[in-house]
């Protein structure tokens, strides 16, 4: 099966949802993980939408919603914050949930928020990342050994040094300078580490956010051009287009000044 | 009991007179109480500290009562629309996305005698969250908490002058705001303003370790990576995020106020600073208790 066979030919919309495609394979790739997607976050419902999947569920969950609010997707949506959840498979009630509403069972979700002029319009999620697995095999090591928690003065100069260099001070930079003093290494060898795979989900969702909104504008137009659309609609959609203090394209304000005398 | 200075109502001023100022020499400043940080170790810091009495407000997605690590919550609310107005009223304590009884769980385990209060804010997943943020961040500052815990931001920058005021007035109020760093190149606040306390993510396991960030704006690194957390349904999971950093800055806040009731902002500001990982090992302190 191709990557794109699920894509209708004929679709309108066909290299803007590549780019967002193309996006999520990356993503799925780079973790090595079962599955990446991309939720839309619906502007009138904050409900969340498959817009992209990669891996489990790639055949069938596109479109499908999600209520607003609800799961890791839900709150990265409303809050802005990126985060990791591990261990989340392991409760029947969970594992219940989550097959029934997409067919498969994560042990690990990594979420971020799309974001594009100062909103949320969408989730990148990452599931079952290949390093989650590692972790999970070192956090059992540690706690079955003896000396609990890190020893503090070495681990403390590892970190703050690699930490000070990262300019905005942001957990993603801190991160992505190595997994730290000696403190955590144990069992993690080459691993990036949980901070570096936050940083570089960010970044993958920063693309993720372009190839949404570039979606988004092309069904804003398909709509704007249907000749059953009601002009009064246009109208408004031109209006919540037109942000108060960014500049418009000249040549849009004389296709409008041009649209107004026609309509006379 | 009388309002402390800091809490009472201000009275209104006018530009021209000398209405900020105090005749000290023929006038007396009232008197107040005060602690002094002559040596400031992590022992004096908030050793043999639980928290108990300070009292700390979750702002997030709601708390989830009764879950183990949780306990009792004092009161829990949630920002609702009633027509055009946002209101804040006392709801049932659960939590439908499971981030909020995460925080307040971390707050526990470190600061076990805290009084929580949870305010939902994150309410029905759309963007534009930022005024239920807002209206639940003004409540709580007038509701005079100790400490308000913001495991969350808002991009939109029209936010941004009211947020401003209402850290500010939380700072005068000796309210602190420890809020969570962003960890995508995105603006956001009100985790970077100077009147509130911004934790990101280190990566060790101690949950007592935390750094000061000498490149601000994000001053402190707490752990962050790996955190087992309360999660609805009386489960705990593994959680990485800056989310889960700051509900450790709060509580080690809780356990120096616990401590030390007189604290102003800036003390406690200062106390962490003296107190981080990495400013009292390289002053060579005998008191440093790692």
């Amino acid at each position: 099966m191709s990557l794109y066979d699920h894509l209708p030919a004929d679709d309108g919309e066909i290299t803007e949802r590549r780019l967002l495609q193309s996006i999520v394979e990356v993503a799925r790739h780079v973790f090595d993980s079962a599955a990446a997607s991309v939720f839309l976050v619906d502007p009138d419902t904050g409900e969340l939408v498959f817009e992209a999947v990669s891996g489990e569920g790639e055949g069938h969950l596109l479109g499908t919603r999600f209520p607003p609010g609800t799961g890791i997707a839900g709150w990265v949506a409303a809050s802005g914050q990126p985060m990791i959840a591990d261990d989340v498979g392991v409760t029947p009630q969970f594992a219940h949930d989550a097959a029934e509403s997409t067919g498969y069972v994560p042990n690990s979700i990594m979420a971020a928020p799309l974001i594009r002029h100062e909103r949320c319009i969408g989730v990148l999620e990452v599931l079952d990342r290949a390093g989650a697995a590692a972790s999970a095999r070192a956090d059992g090591a540690h706690e079955a050994s003896s000396s609990g928690h890190s020893n503090g003065s070495s681990g403390a100069n590892g970190t703050s040094g690699s930490g000070g260099s990262g300019g905005t001070g942001t957990a993603g930079s801190n991160g992505s300078n190595g997994s730290g003093g000696g403190t955590v290494g144990d069992g993690l060898a080459g691993r990036r580490g949980e901070l570096a795979d936050v940083h570089l989900l960010g970044l993958i969702a920063t693309q993720a956010a372009y190839g949404l909104e570039l979606l988004l504008r092309l069904r804003d137009v398909n709509a704007s051009l249907s000749p059953a659309g009601d002009v009064h609609e246009l109208l408004q959609r031109i209006s919540d287009r037109v942000h108060p203090g960014t500049s418009t394209h000249p040549q849009a304000l004389k296709l409008l000044a041009v649209a107004e005398e026609l309509l006379h | 009991m009388t309002e402390p200075p800091w809490r009472r109502e201000r009275r209104a001023h006018f530009p021209g007179l000398p209405a900020w100022s105090a005749a000290t020499s023929r006038l007396a400043l009232e008197s107040f109480g005060i602690t002094r940080q002559e040596q400031v170790t992590r022992e004096w810091a908030w050793g043999g500290g639980d928290g108990a009495g300070v009292r700390v407000c979750v702002l997030d997605t709601g708390v989830e009562a009764g879950h183990p690590r949780v306990g009792r919550l004092e009161r829990s609310l949630v920002v609702a629309r009633d027509g055009d107005e946002l209101t804040v009223t006392d709801c049932e304590p659960v939590d439908p996305a499971g981030h909020g009884t995460a925080c307040a769980g971390v707050i526990r385990s470190i600061a076990p005698a805290v009084r929580l209060t949870s305010v939902r804010v994150l309410t029905d997943g759309r963007t534009g969250s930022g005024a239920a943020l807002l209206a639940g961040l003004r409540w709580a500052v007038d509701e005079g908490f100790d400490l308000i815990n913001l495991s969350l931001s808002t991009t939109r920058s029209e936010f941004l002058p009211a947020l401003h005021e209402l850290a500010d007035r939380a700072y005068f109020r000796r309210c602190l705001l420890v809020a969570a760093a962003h960890n995508m190149p995105v603006l956001s606040f009100p985790w970077a303003f100077s009147s509130v306390i911004s934790v990101a993510s280190h990566d060790e396991r101690d949950p007592m370790t935390y750094y000061y960030n000498p490149a601000p704006p994000a001053e402190f690194y707490a752990r962050g990576v790996r955190v087992p957390v309360a999660w609805p349904g009386g489960r705990i999971i593994r959680s990485s995020g800056n989310s889960f950093a700051a509900p450790h800055i709060t509580g080690i806040c809780a356990r120096i106020l616990g401590k030390h009731p007189m604290m102003t902002p800036f003390q406690l500001k200062a106390v962490l600073y003296l107190a981080a990982s990495n400013v009292v090992a390289r002053n060579g302190d005998p008191y440093v208790a790692v």
